[in-house]
């Protein structure tokens, strides 16, 4: 069984557990959420079996969409199977790949390569992520599976030039994909309804974000790792299903809120880029009343959940182009203009996350190889101590697997802070 | 002019590098660090500053550094940040360094808080060598000598670029001289020597080294190198290596290095600017991009030039040395083993550290190597 057809099942699984035995505890809207997962997994299954065009890592996902293909964020499909990881690592191995960079780009790799997931029908060498790392994985993919590629080169400041820069290499990279990939074809429309619909997402998006920073944190904890943000409007081709998903989410959220419903905080922690899929972090968190209302980890750099709304030119004095806005939202994430504002600007960003969401401490698990988020840990944790009196505990490890961080470990270190901070605050 | 040799191939040596350096701060001028290869620095040398290639310490000892570094990162940058640390380069007016990697980029972080450098620049070079990237560049160069005016107190104009531009040229002119000589069965020079005169041109003031090496191509010419083995001949390929001894132990271990490729040997130096062209932003945009460093998307064109010279040089197979975690390089390797492999040519790759070390396990390695080749040319 692949990858795809895993997870269609899993979240069948999910949906019968779901009708058969609800938790009341739970968002009721989690259901929609898993049927449109399920949705999801099995459309791209479908397109994998009639070999519809699939585009990794594509520069937008909805623009994917809009060119009649789909797209597939493969390191978030292979991180929900870390029991793969052994048969995966050998597959990188005999790839002659390194094994020290970041595990879920390389294992995705690997399970491409392995047949657990489907090869690309066209690879763009830059995803929508500053990372360049992420240039070189899919060149690998290109290379091995000798499909075309096209080079995007992302321009890392915000500014008009930059987004004409950027729209005209995406006009480029359209023309290019209809020339050479079968199945291909740019609808404009289709893409306008797209981008409205993401509009809309991010402000659902906003608003729960909005919603987190209320004491009891009204969702569950464990809600937070499983990313809920990322359900956008490329997921599935029923965008009406997605945004009525966001619709009774935030309403349910925003009930709960108002009536003081969630566990009893006696700590907020705030967790920053990686988690380790191998262990579950709310087995120390939990029982001693933390809650976690956000888990800021890339790709889509959102800080967990707050996304940039684009003005749509307002400012430039003129209606961006469908190309243009994707390139606004693409320049308006923040890691893209890291580059220039340096770690410092990242330590600052998530102390003005810390104190928004009223965080009392932060978990900064570095990813090994992932260097691009990995590297400021100690500058943001010198900030955050400095400027907040906030702590910080600095963990490295992978995601998949824990060689450089066993699971025991993971847990009494974490353990041992979360103690810590509860003393030191008087609530042990 | 064996004396005059010497003193070139130890200009970059740990003694000695810093030498002209505190020179040119003693005339009141300014020294720009340069972190790696793709920094035009005749923007810095049109200014009247001197651009100096920065190394790490050669110890092993990083712990300092190792308190702000993550695990897995790029060992040269860990030994960079302990010399940081350590106040080797606070004599540094400036440093500028480009996105080579992920780690460069991020490094900016460690530089700018724990030193007491007073610029710090970022040049972002694109990885992809297209006319619309080589525009883009240019526009990117034009920033920079704007920056480099302001910080020099100094105005660069088209025609102090041209003729920086023209030193720089000529010094890559004569390296590549001194590189064809490397053809010959017994080369004028080691390996080791190669390296060393390469990094002396990034320590000294253009100017300098060329009229050093100018003088020295006639004793070139006629010099035999002192070295154990002419054969097997090897095509070394690395970057960040900065230690001649490195090079000296492969040679030492039974061959001749021939060529390399190499940030800090040939690939430093390979490209000449379009010296016609109107623009010379333009002129050095189009220059840095066809670097063929693996950082560059055009792999199958790097390794095409691996190919080239390989038939150029005579080398009988190429020793790859990557340095732990410059993940460019060890995610292009095993492209690049199949497209030597395709063309017949013998490859292996070795991780090793920064700094010298497991000298015997890289030894015993290469060694292997250097023995498959052996019975490879004799059947």
């Amino acid at each position: 069984m692949n990858l795809l057809e895993k997870l269609v099942e899993r979240n069948e699984r999910r949906l019968k557990k779901i009708d058969e035995n609800p938790d009341p505890t739970k968002l009721w809207s989690n259901r929609l959420g898993y049927e449109i997962d399920r949705d999801h997994y099995r459309e791209l299954l479908e397109a994998w079996q009639q070999g519809k065009p699939l585009l990794p890592w594509f520069p937008s996902a909805i623009l994917a969409r809009a060119m009649g293909a789909l797209h597939m964020q493969l390191e978030t499909f292979v991180d929900q199977f870390p029991e793969e990881s052994p048969r995966y690592y050998q597959a990188v191995r005999s790839m002659g790949l390194p094994e020290n960079v970041c595990d879920t780009m390389v294992l995705a790799v690997a399970a491409v390569k392995l047949g657990d997931l489907p090869a690309p029908s066209l690879i763009s060498l830059c995803p929508r992520v500053p990372c360049r790392l992420w240039i070189y994985y899919m060149k690998i993919l290109a290379e091995y599976f000798n499909v075309p590629q096209f080079e995007i080169d992302p321009p890392h400041e915000y500014s008009e030039e930059s987004i004409k820069y950027l729209a005209g290499q995406l006009g480029e990279l359209i023309e290019f994909a209809e020339r050479n990939v079968p199945g291909i074809k740019y609808d404009q429309d289709r893409h306008l309804e797209l981008l409205e619909a993401e509009g809309a997402w991010f402000g659902y998006a906003n608003k729960e974000w909005e919603l987190r920073k209320r004491i009891p944190l009204p969702v569950d904890s464990r809600d937070t790792f499983r990313q809920p943000f990322r359900r956008g409007p490329d997921l599935i081709d029923d965008t009406a299903k997605l945004l009525e998903f966001w619709r009774q989410r935030t309403e349910e959220i925003e009930e709960r809120a108002a009536r003081g419903v969630g566990r009893e905080e006696r700590l907020r922690v705030l967790w920053i880029w990686g988690r380790p899929v191998y262990a579950d972090p709310m087995n120390v968190l939990e029982p001693r009343g933390v809650s976690v209302p956000a888990v800021v980890l890339p790709p889509t750099a959102t800080f967990g959940g707050k996304f940039p709304i684009s003005d749509d030119g307002k400012e430039l004095g003129r209606q961006f182009s469908p190309l243009e806005h994707e390139a606004s939202n693409w320049l308006s994430q923040d890691m893209l203009q890291r580059p220039r504002r340096g770690g410092h600007g990242w330590a600052e960003d998530i102390i003005w996350v810390c104190q928004d969401l009223k965080c009392d401490a932060i978990v900064y698990y570095q990813v090994v190889g992932c260097l691009h988020m990995g590297s400021p840990a100690k500058l943001v944790a010198d900030m955050a101590e400095r400027e907040l009196g906030v702590p910080t505990l600095i963990l490295a490890g992978r995601e998949m697997e824990a060689t450089f961080l066993p699971i025991p470990e993971f847990e009494s270190r974490l353990a041992e802070f979360i103690d810590m901070v509860l003393a030191q605050k008087g609530r042990g | 002019m064996e004396d005059k040799l010497k003193k070139l191939v130890s200009a970059g040596n740990k003694e000695n590098r810093t030498k002209w350096a505190h020179e040119w701060q003693g005339q009141g001028k300014k020294v720009v660090g340069v972190l790696d290869n793709m920094v035009p620095e005749e923007v810095i040398y049109a200014a009247g500053m001197l651009p100096w290639r920065i190394q790490g310490t050669w110890q092993e000892d990083v712990s300092r550094a190792m308190i702000y570094r993550m695990p897995q990162t790029s060992a040269f940058l860990n030994h960079v940040l302990q010399s940081v640390l350590e106040g080797e380069l606070d004599f540094l007016d400036g440093m500028v360094y480009s996105n080579r990697d992920e780690d460069f980029v991020r490094f900016r972080d460690y530089w700018e808080s724990l030193s007491k450098t007073r610029l710090v620049y970022l040049i972002e070079v694109p990885i992809m060598d297209s006319e619309l990237t080589r525009r883009r560049f240019a526009a990117k160069i034009r920033e920079f000598i704007g920056v480099i005016e302001e910080f020099g107190k100094a105005k660069i104009d088209d025609k102090s670029l041209r003729d920086a531009v023209a030193v720089y040229d000529k010094g890559r002119a004569l390296l590549r001289k001194m590189y064809e000589l490397r053809k010959r069965e017994l080369p004028p020079v080691s390996g080791g020597e190669a390296l060393a005169i390469t990094i002396a041109a990034t320590v000294m003031p253009r100017d300098e080294f060329n009229k050093e090496l100018e003088g020295l191509l006639p004793y070139l010419e006629k010099r035999k190198a002192n070295v154990s083995h002419t054969r097997p001949r090897v095509l070394l390929s690395s970057d960040l290596l900065d230690n001649p001894a490195y090079v000296d132990l492969v040679e030492e271990t039974g061959c001749l290095v021939a060529m390399d490729d190499m940030d800090t040997g040939s690939r430093y130096f390979w490209e000449m600017v379009d010296g016609g062209s109107e623009d010379p932003a333009y002129a050095l945009a189009k220059r840095y991009l066809k670097s063929r460093l693996p950082r560059m998307v055009d792999w199958q064109e790097q390794a095409e030039q691996l190919m080239q010279w390989t038939r150029e040089f005579h080398t009988d197979g190429v020793l790859d040395l990557t340095e732990t975690c410059d993940f460019p390089r060890a995610l292009r390797r095993p492209f690049l083993e199949h497209w030597l492999k395709e063309a017949g040519i013998p490859e292996v790759s070795f991780e090793r550290d920064y700094h010298l070390s497991n000298i015997g396990q890289l030894r015993t390695r290469i060694g292997a190597f250097l023995e498959m080749l052996e019975s490879k040319t004799a059947g």
